[in-house]
């Protein structure tokens, strides 16, 4: 709301008393309108009164659907859910978004803003543009208890298994590489790059966290790297987390298309939950 | 009205409703804040419970893995074992299938160091080379059965924990086993579940668990919420933290909450609001109605008073009511009374609030005690139950081990030496292992035990096994304790066979179930009574049912003392008791159940809501008084009235009042106004108008007394729907507390007079109704209806509610017999009207409406009862007479009556001029009295008298008339009579004058007395024969 300038709010205004003039005749049904976009001006320079937000719907504590109820709890629906009422929508619309296809859905415009486990990363800056980081997050390496495997070093020769889509895959093999423990050259891969062998390791991408968790269980991949907050969903006792590996410290952002009208408001509005604590307040709810 | 009286009315009733909210308000918060604070604490000491069953939970859940864990970890070293000794081991498929069976696994196999597969039992989805079964691969390190991998995978239906134990440097076997006996074994005793279904707070309150992470109901008793979205039910999600207490709502049920966080789940104590609200409610309800009542009464009769005053304004006496202090002027009339109506309603209101909250307190803890009992019970039942299913469960898996000993030693003989049975021992992992021979003779242990010979005495624990000798198969001991050390102990042997068959022998394992042991302790009625929370200082005790001592309680210095030796009464210990008891000195609130083998109660003393009776009661009170006292002031003063308005008032026309019906009588020295005789058995309504103020206030303080009989008896026949099960109400009228003389008892018997005159009266309603429209033999069965149905229910209601405060109501009806006897000779004469009422009833000598003469007595019948009779005479005197006196009755209402006048004429006058006068005047006189059905008659001369010829007219009428017409009649005549100039002869009283008689001289008195002895000497001989001469004189008067 502090972003409106006098210009735009003159021009709300007049709108609004515009949309009252029109229906003056009709009474009750044209002064509540006009009197709605009077109050909210923002609303008016928004394609329409609703956002859409492309959450996700699989990551427990950030975006999930509950199947019974068709709602999205957590962290990044409380917060899309905030920034549309600092923004002044009256409604938010929820889309479910995977890592495949949320690219797509915001560069077509069929949401207006990503908050969706995505982080900021300098290829995705080139076409979208972030707010600050509500959450800073790892991608790290989860393995089987029964594996015995404690430090990444026990991991020479093994599969290492990761979400295709994701950009795990690519930051592992700059990891693996900085550390030492690989020379970073594919010796060999199949068509779509699902399955690469490199010198002292194999990657083995898989089209979702389920599928990747299943093999994880099954042995088929000796570990999986993912993002700390998706591996929440997968976490249980059988398993636990590379102490000693990190494969990239990383922050989710709202995206928003590079240079709309929205990603200003959306960048103030985060800054500005950030400043007044209601994005801690929110991370503590969910934690 | 005046406008006065009209703004004090108004100011009244504001003054009344206003009282009403604030005791309504004050009685619910005080309620519900009594109830909250005793639910509460009871949650904080249920928190820290929790905190313990959880951690054990998860103990067992820990032991229950092990021990599982351990079982076929075993199995794979009775496999390697076999591989290892060279005991009926081969490096096949069949042979696996084989030892599948044997072992009981599901599938069986040996892999080599890499993992590749050498030999199966069966096809897997298991991978071994994976890096995932490292674990597997331990063994070859630790030379030790290796830990469980276990993998889930519901979407390909894998769900197994896979052991392994090295066989040699290269090859291992790995038992593959399916654990959802596990699974299950874990949910039923190691999962929050199932610690939470056990906990349960009051009567209905539970708790549930909510998952801090996702928000997702992790348990609830209600299943359909399981895995449902906690907010989504309706919680808000502000609410969740630690050590929050409030009004939550899931579901949309209001509950009273109080939220405790543990690791990641918020489990939620919770009790329905409804549990409070509803035995609150009444408790409220009826406090708030008796209150309404008597500041009703009290504001109505005040109002009434000073509405009739201001009618007799006028009257004489008025100003004396009134007493002037300065401007205001105080109204002693209505003071007197109304403060008395005030004072004995106050005290009703604190009877009653006490009354009530000792009945809800009670209630309540009974209903939570006896829910607690029953939860003990069962517990126990569960617990005995699973303690035979463990003792079944143990035998079998060490049968299992026995068998596979067998045949070890069936392939490999040579293996009954010391250290091969100890290392046998070792993967069996159990202690001892025996061999005997085919005469029952040991040949090999890894025991201390030698020379070992079964025993030939059957007493002793070794006997039993002779049997395995003599052709059974297998003998699985009952666990028992050992003679030497006294510890539990088990033996278990299964028979072996050389390769021919021949019996050889037997192998016997001793093994000591320190599990089954310790399982078993648990279910110890110590253990499931130990810390058992029941209310805030509630706890559990039980007692042996067959000597009656104390098997647990919480003090260890009762137990094994005789529970009649520490205060209890013979008659507490049985199923189903609840009320006081004393051990000890200490009187507890208890509750009991019957067991197999005890007695379970669940006491605790009075309890807060007890004890915040007496501060409850006076609060009531005081607000009571407050409220009382503000409408007396505003009743009794008053502004000086302003003149004019009174003569204003004095206007009022009065409306034609009929008080008839209303009569001063004295009371006491009193002049109280009372209805008269005659009206109060008419069922005439009364004009309200008419009705002093005292009937007026009678008048609604039956109203209220009818509408609380009907509400009671309205909430006993929907209690189901308004109350629902296991409250308060349903505990009173369900009857499961104790009879004798405690407040359940009266309670119940309120309800049930209640419920009786409730039925009654409308019986009785029903019956007038019928009446109404019968003849007047209808009419008068009807009356006997209502009599009895009066009585029936009377002497109902006695029985009952006898048999309710605990008389022995079989007694009762037994000294029924002697009762009748005893009454029958004190009250004969009422058996005696009874009978006599029926009679005159069903012979018809009358009927209500008749007009009767009985005894001289005359009067038209009001009501023929069982035992009287009431008859009005007709001037409003109400006759009542006692049916069994009732006897020689006229009843005149069957023909016309006649009324009949006797006239005397001189006898002088001509006879037949009198005659023919009436001849022609009787017709006109017919005309002149309605009354008169037919006649007037002449019916001649009846008499010649002394003085008067007397001639009779007779008039037939009505027998109701027959007495006006008489004097009508006599009035007639006279006026007829003196218009003809006919004189009736009346008694003359002729005065005359005084004469001086001469006195006798001496000569003639000399004379006379020679004249009478003379007579008398000459007269003597008649004397006897004629004694009553004399009596001859008087006989003629007429």
């Amino acid at each position: 709301m502090q972003t409106i300038t006098r210009r735009q709010f003159g021009a709300a205004a007049l709108a609004g008393v515009l949309a009252l003039a029109g229906l003056a005749g009709c009474t009750d049904a044209g002064s509540s309108t006009g009197s709605a976009s009077g109050s909210s001006p923002i609303a008016t320079t928004a394609s329409s009164d609703t956002l859409r937000v492309g959450v996700r719907a699989d990551i427990v504590g950030f975006g999930y659907l509950n199947e019974k109820t068709g709602k999205y709890y957590g962290l990044e629906i409380d917060i899309a859910n905030e920034l549309a009422n600092r923004l002044g929508y009256k409604n938010v619309e929820f889309t479910t978004v995977l890592p495949d296809n949320r690219k797509e859905l915001l560069l077509e415009g069929e949401v207006d803003a990503l908050v969706a486990c995505y982080s900021i990363a300098d290829a995705r800056l080139e076409n979208f543009d972030f707010s600050p980081a509500y959450y800073d997050d790892k991608v790290i390496a989860v393995v089987q208890n029964s594996s015995l495997f404690e430090t990444i070093d026990d991991l020479k020769g093994c599969t290492f298994g990761t979400m295709s889509g994701a950009n795990a895959a690519p930051l592992l093999n700059i990891k693996l590489y900085e550390i030492g423990f690989s020379d970073g050259e594919v010796r060999s891969a199949n068509e779509d790059n699902s399955d690469v062998q490199f010198d002292h390791w194999r990657l083995v991408q898989y089209p979702s966290y389920q599928e990747l968790s299943d093999a994880l269980e099954e042995g088929e991949i000796d570990t999986m790297v993912l993002d700390g907050a998706i591996a929440q969903t997968y976490m249980n006792n059988e398993r636990h987390i590379l102490d000693d590996f990190v494969v990239e410290e990383q922050s989710f952002g709202v995206a928003t298309q590079k240079d709309s009208e929205l990603s200003p408001k959306v960048a103030d509005a985060i800054q500005g939950m950030l400043d007044d604590d209601t994005i801690d307040t929110l991370i503590d709810k969910w934690n | 009205m005046s406008k006065h009286l009209r703004i004090k009315i108004t100011a009244l009733l504001i003054v009344v409703a206003a009282s009403m909210i604030v005791m309504g308000a004050l009685l619910t918060n005080m309620q519900s804040s009594l109830s909250h604070g005793n639910y509460d604490e009871e949650m904080k000491q249920e928190a820290v419970q929790l905190e313990r069953l959880l951690a054990e939970a998860d103990e067992e859940t820990v032991q229950n893995t092990e021990q599982f864990d351990a079982i076929y970890q075993s199995k794979a070293a009775q496999v390697a074992y076999m591989a290892q000794n060279d005991a009926g081991y081969a490096e096949t498929d069949a042979k696996m299938v084989e030892l599948r069976e044997l072992l009981d696994v599901d599938n069986l196999f040996v892999t080599d160091r890499d993992g590749e597969v050498l030999a199966q039992s069966g096809e897997t989805k298991a991978d071994f080379t994976y890096a995932r079964f490292n674990a597997l691969r331990d063994t070859f390190r630790t030379h030790e059965p290796s830990a469980a991998v276990e993998i889930e995978l519901p979407e390909q239906d894998w769900l197994m924990r896979y052991y392994a134990d090295r066989i040699d440097d290269d090859t291992m076997v790995i038992v593959e086993q399916n654990p959802t006996e596990l699974r299950e074994l874990i949910e039923a005793t190691g999962s929050t579940a199932s610690v939470l279904r056990n906990i349960s707070i009051g009567q209905h309150g539970y708790v549930f668990a909510v998952s801090a992470k996702d928000l997702v109901i992790s348990y609830h008793p209600d299943e359909d919420l399981i895995g449902a979205d906690a907010i989504d039910a309706g919680l808000n999600v502000a609410d969740l933290e630690d050590g929050n207490t409030g009004i939550m709502k899931i579901d949309g049920e209001e509950l009273f909450c109080r939220v405790m966080l543990q690791g990641d789940t918020y489990y939620i104590s919770a009790v329905p609001e409804s549990d409070t609200a509803a035995s609150g409610s009444v408790t409220v309800g009826v406090i708030l109605f008796v209150f309404f009542a008597v500041i009703a009464a009290v504001t109505l009769y005040g109002i009434f008073v000073l509405r009739d005053e201001a009618r007799h304004e006028s009257e004489e006496g008025y100003e004396e009511h009134y007493v002037d202090h300065g401007a205001f002027r105080f109204n002693r009339s209505v003071a007197g009374k109304a403060a008395v109506l005030s004072i004995v309603g106050f005290i009703c209101v604190l009877v009653v609030s006490f009354y009530m909250q000792t009945l809800f307190a009670l209630s309540s803890q009974s209903l939570t005690n006896n829910e607690r009992v029953e939860q003990i019970a069962s517990t126990i039942k569960r617990s005995q139950q699973r303690a035979d299913e463990l003792t079944e469960q143990y035998g079998e898996r060490y049968l299992s081990k026995a068998q596979v000993a067998a045949y070890i030693i069936d392939n490999n003989p040579e293996l009954a030496t010391r250290t091969k049975l100890q290392e046998l021992a070792d993967a069996l992992q159990i202690q001892y292992v025996f061999t005997f021979d085919d005469r029952g003779v040991m040949t090999a242990t890894n025991s201390s035990f030698t020379n070992f010979t079964l025993s030939e005495d059957p007493e002793e624990q070794s006997y039993e096994f002779r049997k395995l000798l003599q052709g059974v198969e297998y003998l699985v001991q009952k666990p028992q304790p050992d003679e030497v050390s006294g510890e539990l102990r088990q033996y278990i042997g299964v028979t072996t066979h050389d390769k021919e068959g021949e019996l050889t022998g037997f192998v016997q394992l001793g093994i000591r179930p320190t599990r089954l042991e310790n399982l078993l302790e648990i279910v110890q009625i110590g253990n499931v009574l130990d810390g058992v929370q029941a209310g805030v200082d509630g706890f559990a005790f039980a007692i042996n049912k067959s000597d009656g001592t104390f098997a647990y309680y919480p003090d260890d210095n009762m137990v094994g003392k005789k529970a009649t030796d520490c205060g209890m009464a013979e008659d507490e210990l049985k199923d189903g008791f609840s009320d006081y008891i004393t051990i000890n000195g200490k009187q507890y609130y208890a509750s009991a159940t019957e067991t197999s083998d005890y007695y379970v109660f669940v006491a605790g003393t009075e309890g807060a809501l007890m004890n915040e009776r007496a501060p409850l009661t006076i609060t009531t009170g005081v607000v009571a008084l407050v409220c009382l006292a503000i409408v007396f002031c505003l009743l009794t003063f008053d502004t000086t009235m302003p003149a004019e308005e009174q003569t204003a008032e004095g206007n009022e026309p009065e409306e034609n009042r009929d008080n008839s019906r209303i009569v001063n009588v004295n009371v006491g020295d009193r002049t109280v106004r009372s209805e008269s005789a005659a009206s109060r058995w008419l069922n005439r309504s009364f004009n309200w108008d008419e009705m002093t103020p005292e009937q007026k206030v009678g008048k609604v303080l039956r109203w209220f007394g009818s509408a609380a009989v009907i509400i009671v008896f309205l909430a006993i026949i929907f209690k189901d729907a308004v109350f629902g099960e296991d409250s308060l109400f349903s505990y009173i009228l369900g009857g499961s507390w104790e009879r004798g003389l405690n407040i359940f008892a009266i309670t119940a018997s309120l309800m049930f007079a209640c419920e009786a005159l409730t039925i009654s009266a409308i019986i009785q309603k029903i019956l007038q109704m019928i009446s109404s429209v019968l003849d007047a033999r209808g009419v008068t069965i009807c009356r006997l209806g209502v009599s009895i149905v009066k009585y029936a229910a009377m002497i109902g209601i006695l029985y009952w509610c006898l048999g309710l405060l605990g008389v022995d109501t079989a007694t009762l009806l037994a000294s029924a017999g002697l009762l009748t006897f005893a009454v029958s000779l004190g009250a004969q004469g009422i058996v005696s009207d009874i009978i006599a009422g029926l009679f005159i009833i069903f012979e018809g000598e009358f009927r209500v409406g008749d007009i009767i003469q009985v005894g001289g007595q005359r009067g038209t019948v009001m009501e023929i009862g069982v035992r009287t009779t009431k008859i009005n005479d007709g001037s409003g005197n109400i006759l009542v007479l006692r049916n069994s006196n009732i006897s020689n009755v006229v009843n005149m209402t069957k023909e016309h009556s006649f009324a009949a006048v006797e006239v005397g004429i001189e006898y002088g006058e001509s006879l037949e001029r009198v005659e023919s006068i009436l001849s022609k005047e009787l017709p006109n006189i017919k005309d002149r009295l309605p009354a008169i059905v037919d006649g007037p008659f002449y019916k001649g001369v009846t008499m010649l008298a002394d003085n008067s010829v007397n001639i009779k007219i007779v008039a037939e009428c009505a027998e109701k008339d027959r007495v006006v017409l008489t004097s009508d009649l006599n009035r007639e005549m006279k006026l007829l009579f003196d218009k003809y100039d006919i004189s009736i002869p009346f008694p003359q009283v002729v005065v005359n004058q005084p004469i001086k008689f001469k006195k006798a001289t001496a000569a003639e008195k000399a004379a006379a007395d020679k004249f009478n002895a003379e007579q008398k000497e000459a007269f003597k001989a008649y004397v006897d024969e004629n004694e009553d001469f004399d009596d001859f004189n008087d006989t003629d008067r007429h």
